[in-house]
């Protein structure tokens, strides 16, 4: 009986192994969309060792011996991966298509009027490393980002203004958070600095229009800068510079790090050595501090940042008005906190939430008489991103920004206590959807929502952006939108019946990118409605403030980038036509605002010299007449300065992987340039209005650095840093 | 309970039944990773990365514990990469390289082999574009490198990739090269002594030792 049973289970086992072993043939082909077929695609029972890749015609054959319900997957580079779920015997002369995946690098962009600098961008045009070895722009970011088209150069005042707008029309923010008092305090024509260093960001975002629904309060133009997340090593920076000194340091952690940074900026010594047409009592002394920490979480990561600035400077000037020197003087001190959370909280879904905090006091003084303006400001951000389908990215959000002015007019020695209190809340919510036609058409659709309680105000912005893909290397867009802020607080002050500035954006944008070119041609229109307006009462006061100004820009930027064109350099150029119109503040008519010029053009070149381990880099600009108002005309504003232009240079010596000498010069040719005239308030008693040129302070400007890092790995150099 | 009885009386025989069956299974299974992986080099010889890749997959998430099959169907792909010139084509190949990198970390976490790949893969971008991506990874690199050799010293690839990597920064700067030939010739030892602690573990790479000297000048 066992001897019967022993010998049942082994032909038992034979038998069964047999079974698994009959064989079912798969077979079929794999296409794209065209019916072209797709050659070494991946082919595959899940699970099993059963699989093939496609041959030159797309065609597949193997045998499985598996058998009933099977997952047949289909996969190829590029493309989106197909599953199916049958019994194993239906997958027979199968054909199969396989769709372009939308989230690969060469699908369409929605993105109209951005441009970005750093590596998670297909539209990038700036590499990293452009923000800081750009001649001319000596560490600032904003002075790089100047030579980007759609930007109006004011080379007295160091600002960003775009496409027709005025500096206070483009915000500028940190991770996504809003920056409250972006640029450092100057005085007399004396470009103005982004305060913050380069050193911290990986990469920017610049926007010139038809920007999407998560940014708010800003007529003309976004700049997004984005920190670093990760850096690279515990190290210690030295910087010794003919205009002041630094000291940094980085503690890097597994999960952890931590930057301090430190200067000390004081212009006093180089002005020993330097003309300038400023009659300084004291030059500019400043000192800036920074923090930054970071702190990776399993899901997600947190980043906390924290700025702390001071400066102080004095000057005399010659008053047109009662022919006396008077001086001048202006203390600022600003500190800056922005912490984001980034994390994943699905599959499909990602947040981020951030916070920014803003404490400003700004103190001019001219002889006895002081201002001093005090503000707090926060904002607060959550933004959920859904990744629906292939097909369907969903962004949404809500923020709120809350502001507390403060102003207060005295003699030097009085009471100084503010009178001026100005209050508002500005919550918004937001939603935009990305969806995909395919891989060649999308579009954008967005709404925002807006309340000020300082005017009591609601606005409802909607915006869109359609992109379709021309060519591999090329692509259309178009974007619409309606975009609000709120008045300077200048104006606010004791003012509720006042409304919102608004603009709308009208776009056409071609974007055209190879690994050696980048072109991006863009024609624009622009709408101004409910801008300031006023009268001019005595003593400078403003009369009859209102919301009837009104105003449009269009115009043309050209950019183009390439590192073929010659050998061994890398150079873009950029040119912007504006024509900008407004009837605002105190225009008796429509006139172009003194801080736009019709033509603006930017020519940068970057030479790597490998024999003296160099990099040379110049940048020109051209800009042409500043329009300004002659007194003694009867026409408004129909002056035009000269053409203003600029060559400026910088060379970069590594003399070893950790020690870097760095010279730039402004203005090689020292170009004689001037800014238009500047006019007496009141009429000589000629009856004409004594006037003078408006000229830089100074032609030229050199700095001289010399930079040391420390570390365990000497691979590390300051470079990035330049 | 009789019924019961008579079942227990053939439980052996359903043992061996079992056991039979799981052999003939095992055998099998073990002789088609064998062979199925011998195909796979096969292709990778024959210069058809790409299908190379895709049978390493197919063997991959059959195995199911196996990082192996991963670690080469990422290897496969980014030594494609370097190859290529398109730049959408060698994002879309170190993207899917590094996908498999996850997917073998996860099957054995801290891998001194898996983390020296991982290094190899972000070299792949710099390649690519040094202007973007060398500033972005060059320390991630070699921080990469330093930690394949703090999980095993004795990793020849890990000492080796480190050291190419840190003589491409070298030549740039015109440093003398010199200085690098004793850590190249360190490695020699290493690769000697290499064990296989698993059937196809990593081996490659002494073959670069020659070529590495006398890039480097040394005697």
């Amino acid at each position: 009986m066992l001897n019967r049973i022993k010998y049942l289970a082994i032909i038992l086992s034979l038998s069964l192994v047999n079974t698994t072993m009959a064989q079912t043939i798969i077979s079929g082909q794999v296409i794209e969309k065209s019916g072209a077929p797709i050659i070494g695609a991946n082919i595959f029972i899940e699970g099993s060792y059963d699989g093939a890749s496609t041959d030159i015609d797309g065609q597949f054959q193997f045998e499985s011996t598996l058998k009933g319900e099977q997952v047949l997957s289909v996969s190829y580079l590029g493309y989106a991966t197909k599953t199916f779920s049958q019994d194993i015997s239906t997958f027979k002369n199968l054909s199969i298509t396989l769709k372009e995946s939308t989230s690969t690098l060469d699908a369409v962009v929605i993105s109209a009027s951005t441009f970005k600098a750093g590596d998670n961008s297909k539209l990038a045009v700036l590499k990293p490393l452009d923000m800081v070895t750009t001649a001319g722009s000596a560490g600032d970011v904003i002075a790089a980002i100047q030579t980007l088209p759609g930007t109006q150069a004011n080379p007295e005042d160091g600002r960003l203004f775009v496409r027709g707008g005025d500096a206070s029309e483009t915000k500028i923010f940190i991770d996504g958070m809003r920056v409250f008092s972006p640029y450092m305090r100057t005085v007399g024509g004396t470009p103005s600095r982004g305060r913050y260093s380069p050193f911290l960001f990986k990469g920017v975002s610049f926007s010139t229009g038809g920007y999407d629904a998560a940014f708010g309060q800003a007529l003309s133009g976004v700049l997004d800068m984005n920190t670093i997340d990760d850096p690279s090593q515990t190290e210690t920076n030295i910087s010794l510079m003919s205009v002041g000194v630094g000291l940094g340091h980085t503690y890097k952690g597994d999960n952890n790090s931590i930057s301090f940074s430190s200067s000390y900026i004081d212009l006093t010594p180089y002005y020993l050595l330097a003309p300038t047409r400023l009659d300084f009592n004291t030059p500019y002394r400043g000192f800036s501090g920074e923090v930054v920490h970071r702190y990776k979480t399993d899901k997600g990561l947190l980043k906390n940042y924290i700025a702390a600035n001071l400066s102080t400077v004095s000057i005399n000037r010659n008053n047109l008005d009662t022919r006396i020197n008077e001086e001048i003087d202006v203390k600022n001190r600003d500190i800056y906190l922005n912490s984001t959370y980034s994390a994943i909280l699905s599959d499909h879904t990602s947040y981020k939430l951030g916070m920014s905090f803003g404490d400003n006091s700004d103190q001019f003084t001219i002889d006895n008489v002081r201002l001093k303006t005090y503000f707090k400001a926060m904002h607060a951000k959550g933004t959920f991103k859904t990744i629906m389908n292939d097909q369907i990215t969903v962004d949404y959000g809500a923020e709120v920004f809350a502001q507390n002015d403060n102003r207060a007019f005295s003699m030097v020695g009085e009471d100084q206590t503010y009178i001026d209190t100005l209050n508002r809340i500005i919550p918004a919510t937001f939603a935009s959807m990305d969806y995909f036609f395919n891989k060649d058409l999308a579009v954008k659709v967005g709404l925002r929502y807006e309340y000020n309680t300082a005017i009591n105000t609601q606005e409802l912005s909607p915006r869109l952006t359609v992109a379709y893909k021309l060519s591999k290397a090329a692509q259309i867009s178009a974007a619409a939108g309606m975009y609000n802020q709120e008045l300077n607080s200048e104006y606010l002050y004791g003012n509720s019946q006042l409304a919102n500035e608004k603009s709308t954006h009208y776009l056409l944008n071609y974007n055209y990118k190879t690994a050696k070119n980048i072109i991006r041609l863009e024609g624009y229109y622009k709408n101004y409605s409910d801008l300031i307006s006023y009268q001019p009462g005595d003593n400078g006061t403003k009369t009859d403030v209102g919301n009837d100004g009104e105003g449009r820009a269009y115009g043309i930027d050209l950019f183009w980038r390439s590192n073929q064109l010659f050998k061994n350099i890398d150079m873009w150029v950029s040119y912007s036509y504006l024509n900008n119109s407004r009837k605002y503040l105190d225009y008796p008519t429509f006139a172009t605002p003194s801080f736009s010029t019709n033509h603006n053009l930017s020519i940068v070149a970057k030479k790597w010299i490998p024999s003296l381990t160099s990099q040379l880099s110049l940048t020109y600009s051209l800009t042409s007449g500043r329009p300004y108002d002659n007194p003694n005309t009867s026409e408004f504003m129909t002056d035009r300065s000269g053409v203003y232009n600029n060559l400026s240079a910088s060379w970069a010596y590594l003399i070893t992987q950790q020690k870097i000498l760095f010279v730039s010069v402004s203005n090689v040719p020292r170009f004689q340039n001037e800014f238009g005239n500047r006019y007496a308030s009141q009429p000589n008693s000629m009856g004409t209005f004594d006037s003078e040129v408006i000229r830089p302070n100074d032609d030229q400007f050199f700095m001289i650095g010399f930079f040391i890092t420390m570390s365990k790995d000497k691979a590390k150099n300051q470079l990035d840093q330049l | 309970m009789k019924n019961l009885i008579a079942f227990k009386q053939y439980l052996p025989y359903i043992y061996t039944l079992v056991f039979m069956l799981g052999l003939v299974g095992t055998v099998q299974s073990q002789n088609q990773y064998e062979s199925g992986m011998k195909k796979a080099f096969a292709l990778w010889t024959d210069a058809k990365p790409i299908e190379a890749s895709a049978l390493f997959e197919r063997i991959a998430q059959a195995e199911k514990d196996n990082w192996i099959p991963y670690y080469y169907a990422a290897n496969t792909l980014i030594i494609a990469s370097f190859e290529t010139k398109e730049t959408t084509t060698v994002n879309e190949l170190l993207k899917k390289a590094s996908s498999f990198i996850t997917k073998a970390h996860s099957l054995s976490p801290d891998n001194s082999e898996l983390t020296t790949l991982e290094g190899f893969m972000y070299t792949g971008y710099v390649a690519m574009d040094p202007a973007t991506y060398g500033m972005k990874y060059s320390n991630k690199i070699i921080n990469l490198h330093s930690k394949a050799i703090t999980l095993d010293p004795e990793n020849p690839r890990a000492q080796l990739n480190k050291t190419e990597y840190a003589m491409g920064a070298a030549r740039f700067f015109g440093e003398d090269m010199t200085k690098f030939c004793a850590s190249i010739k360190g490695t020699v030892p290493l690769f000697e002594n290499q064990k296989s602690p698993v059937p196809f573990y990593p081996q490659f790479g002494a073959d670069r030792i020659a070529s590495l000297l006398k890039q480097c000048n040394c005697k």
